[in-house]
């Protein structure tokens, strides 16, 4: 495993601790920003997979002859990935502001 | 086609009651497909025969029916006693009642499963029929629902039978495998099973589908309870049909298994149970339990005979199913008229009962004779023949010795049926006399006990026709009422004399002695059942919480807990580089920014350490030679940025009249903390452990070779998302707009 990848994996299992810290609080925003963590090392896990990118280059076919490059399948996945992200993102903020208008308060109902 | 007409007839006249919801003329349809039925079996059938129709083939089943001697056998048995079952019903159910039809749907429904099962060809067709027979019989034996015994007892027997029977699956589909076949009549022309592993096994398993289903030691104990049905259905389930099964399975697997080992196990069971059953009889007052510890011991006793079988087969074993089923159908219905005359089950209270009832009187006599084995009968003719069999085994002492000791006790029981009921007592009243057709069934079935065990020879001939071959030896010796002073007409007599000894110490001791607690087993399984229900709603409550919070928190533990064995004995393959100097800035600032997201308690700061964490992703991005997601990620963050300050803003002005205000325990949050650097741990060795480099083959090398010839793009990234996985984009879309109205919806919709 190369270094770039222990480096990237590490962070992305940092993000998982966070997120999970946060999604276990009680006020909405710590959830969200929990939620948008975890997102993050979703998609830093995925693009470990495509392995270390070191002497290669970026998949953009070109003539100039035979070249090395990374795997593109991780990247449309992770692509696509953060468009929906997005989009649920979106969703939960305008959800959460709904909830706290109706509720006059932050934080999740325990019961 | 006999066959399917046979097994048909029935359903037809019983999904017919229920469909058109008829309430008259039920009794008479019913019994008229009932003796279609038979009809169809005696003119259409014969035997040898064979018809199938392909159902499943891949899978080895067929609707596939043989008609041989054993099959025919026990569907004639099966099919008269239900005439006479449906006869005796019309008179023992109430005249107006909206569940007589329901009761006469199930019985036709009941009798065509047992056809099937007998006539079936086919391995797990047997199964299937197996089973219905179980699910029917549920219903009929808490056919009155409104009782608490009637549930209780139908719950008993199904889960008893249910589970033996698929553990009998098991060992169905373990014999299918050994033969390369289900079919019965390919199986049976092949050689018996060798001992194997494989050929015990299956023999265990089909053994306890048999003791589950025919009441055997040690699970005999659902019999007595199933006694809350209806009388017509103990009459028939308990004694002629159901309980029979399990023997008819003994005999249908007898050429192939009982050349095995272990085949002496059979008898064991059998003989124990024939004991037990005998014992037990004697220690309840309860008149259809008396009759149902009988029939568990004459169980015992016919599945004892097949355990002790020779190697070359058995004989005259037909005659000893004739025998019970004829004596035992008969008691049971005495049994539901005298219940019916003196609306209580406590033989305690009973007596002087003959004028009211004298056919079924002399019925229950005759029959009690026979139980006890009285010369004249067909009862003595099985014993001695039992006798006779086991007098040639070579542990012949233990084995007369239990059928000594199970016999005098069914003399006793004989005696104390027939005058505790019948004899003038002075507790208790006369009762009512019932009617002539009521007590018809029995005294004609009590009639043929005393016919037959006179002129033996008259059945005998007919049965001998029905051998089966590696079931039955080739000529079995002729039966016949006299046959001089021999060793089995002594111990008979001895037995005779023990069972009248038996019945005068229990009469002194006024029959005060109960079923010992040790062997009552149907309280320990009900325990069982109660226990298990409490252990569920314990678990409930230690783990079912309200709080959403605390609920994932343990699904995490359960995770963390799961993962943690497996990944650590998968972890020595991972290798580690060293980590360059290099890249430590980036860890160290992404570290920072994520810990200041989770620690800061101001929301803006929050946010910013956020929108740190997303740039530097896509400083990764860029890495990672990925221009797409980098430019993609840079303007989504700048968008969330811009969505979540928007709202927030609204968040901090709001008035937050009702918030705690109260932080979790510092140890809330430890355990927290715990938690989620616990998941963090297992998401870092997943990944080392999941990137090893094994792909020699990626699946992108064919995005790279293709998306200038195929796609006629050369940004591989874009091609696979607009051309190759284009339908994936169109989902992706669609998502969008998806999260788009529910967003314009919460917005709109302004209450108040």
């Amino acid at each position: 495993m190369s270094d770039l990848n222990l480096i990237v994996s590490i962070i992305a299992s940092l993000f998982v601790s966070v997120g999970i810290y946060l999604v276990l609080h009680r006020s909405v925003i710590n959830i969200l920003m929990g939620l948008g963590l975890l997102t993050h090392a979703t998609n830093l896990l995925i693009l470990v997979m495509s392995g270390s990118p070191i002497g290669k280059s970026a998949p953009i076919v070109l003539d100039s002859g035979a070249q090395v490059y990374v795997d593109p399948l991780p990247q449309a996945l992770i692509l696509t990935a953060i468009v929906i992200g997005f989009g649920v993102t979106a969703f939960m903020v305008v959800f959460f502001y709904r909830l706290v208008k109706e509720n006059q308060r932050t934080e999740v109902n325990e019961s | 086609m006999g066959i399917l007409i046979a097994i048909g007839l029935p359903v037809l006249a019983a999904l017919s009651i229920g469909v058109f919801r008829l309430k008259r003329w039920v009794f008479t349809l019913s019994f008229i497909s009932a003796l279609g039925s038979v009809a169809s079996l005696y003119t259409q059938v014969s035997l040898n025969q064979v018809y199938t129709r392909s159902w499943m083939p891949n899978m080895l089943i067929d609707l596939s029916f043989m008609a041989d001697g054993l099959s025919l056998f026990f569907g004639y048995v099966v099919s008269v006693m239900g005439c006479f079952i449906l006869f005796y019903a019309k008179h023992y159910l109430p005249k107006v009642s909206d569940s007589n039809p329901r009761f006469y749907a199930y019985i036709l429904l009941f009798m065509s499963a047992m056809l099937g099962t007998l006539f079936s060809n086919n391995l797990l067709l047997l199964f299937i029929f197996w089973e219905l027979t179980g699910v029917i019989s549920f219903l009929l034996i808490g056919f009155n629902t409104h009782t608490e015994k009637g549930r209780i007892g139908s719950r008993m027997a199904f889960i008893v039978t249910a589970t033996t029977g698929l553990i009998l699956l098991v060992g169905v589909l373990l014999l299918g495998i050994l033969y390369q076949t289900f079919d019965i009549s390919l199986i049976s022309r092949m050689p018996a099973l060798d001992n194997t592993v494989w050929s015990t096994l299956a023999f265990s398993f089909i053994l306890i589908g048999v003791i589950g289903k025919s009441a055997q030691f040690p699970l005999h104990f659902w019999l007595p309870n199933a006694m809350a049905a209806p009388t017509p259905v103990s009459a028939y389930l308990h004694s002629a049909a159901m309980v029979k099964l399990g023997v008819f399975l003994v005999a249908r697997c007898y050429p192939i298994l009982s050349s095995l080992d272990y085949w002496y196990v059979v008898g064991i069971i059998g003989l124990i149970t024939m004991v037990v059953g005998a014992v037990l009889a004697l220690l309840t007052y309860d008149l259809k339990g008396i009759l149902a510890y009988t029939t568990v011991s004459q169980l015992g006793y016919l599945i004892g005979f097949y355990g002790l079988g020779g190697s070359t087969g058995v004989e005259h074993d037909f005659f000893h199913i004739l025998n019970h089923v004829l004596y035992k159908g008969s008691l049971f219905m005495v049994a539901g008229i005298v219940i019916h005359a003196f609306h209580t089950q406590d033989i305690r209270k009973m007596g002087n009962a003959f004028s009211a009832m004298p056919l079924a009187a002399i019925a229950c006599v005759v029959s009690a004779a026979s139980m006890a084995g009285i010369p004249g009968t067909t009862g003595f003719l099985s014993k001695e023949l039992m006798l006779a069999h086991m007098l040639h085994h070579p542990n012949y002492p233990i084995l007369i010795g239990a059928l000594v000791v199970s016999a005098s006790c069914l003399v006793a029981t004989a005696f104390r049926l027939c005058l505790h009921i019948f004899l003038p007592s002075k507790t208790t009243k006369p009762v009512e006399s019932q009617s002539v057709f009521f007590q018809l069934p029995p005294f004609i079935l009590a009639m043929a006990t005393l016919i037959i065990g006179l002129f033996p020879k008259s059945v005998t001939h007919f049965l001998s026709q029905a051998s089966v071959a590696g079931l039955h030896i080739a000529n079995p010796h002729t039966v016949s009422l006299w046959h001089g002073i021999t060793p089995e007409l002594i111990i008979s007599l001895c037995i005779t004399l023990s069972g009248i000894i038996i019945y005068t110490v229990f009469q002194s001791f006024q029959w005060r002695a109960t079923v010992p607690g040790i062997l009552q087993l149907d309280a320990g399984f009900n325990r069982g059942i109660t226990g298990l229900s409490c252990l569920s709603k314990w678990l409930n409550r230690r783990f079912l919480v309200d709080s959403i919070r605390a609920h994932i928190s343990i699904v995490l533990v359960f995770f963390v807990a799961l993962m943690a064995p497996l990944l650590f004995a998968l972890s020595p393959s991972i290798q580690i580089s060293n980590i360059s100097i290099v890249y430590l800035p980036l860890l160290i600032i992404t570290g920072t920014a994520a810990i200041i997201v989770s620690m800061s308690k101001k929301w803006h700061v929050k946010l910013i350490a956020l929108s740190v964490v997303g740039l530097l992703v896509s400083f990764v991005f860029f890495l990672y030679r990925a221009p797409d997601l980098v430019l993609t990620q840079l303007l989504i963050e700048i968008v969330s940025l811009v969505l979540l300050l928007l709202f927030f803003k609204k968040f901090s002005t709001m008035k937050r009249k009702k918030d705690h205000a109260v932080h979790d325990r510092s140890g809330l949050s430890f355990l927290k903390a715990l938690v989620s650097i616990g998941v963090g741990g297992i998401v870092f060795v997943l990944i080392q452990v999941v990137n090893r480099p094994s792909a020699d083959n990626p699946i992108g090398q064919f995005f790279i070779e293709n998306t200038r010839p195929l796609a006629g793009g050369s940004n591989a990234v874009n091609t696979i998302l607009v051309d190759f996985r284009g339908f994936d984009t169109l989902g992706e879309i669609s998502v969008l707009f998806i999260a788009m109205v529910g967003v314009m919806g919460l917005l709109w919709n302004k209450r108040s």
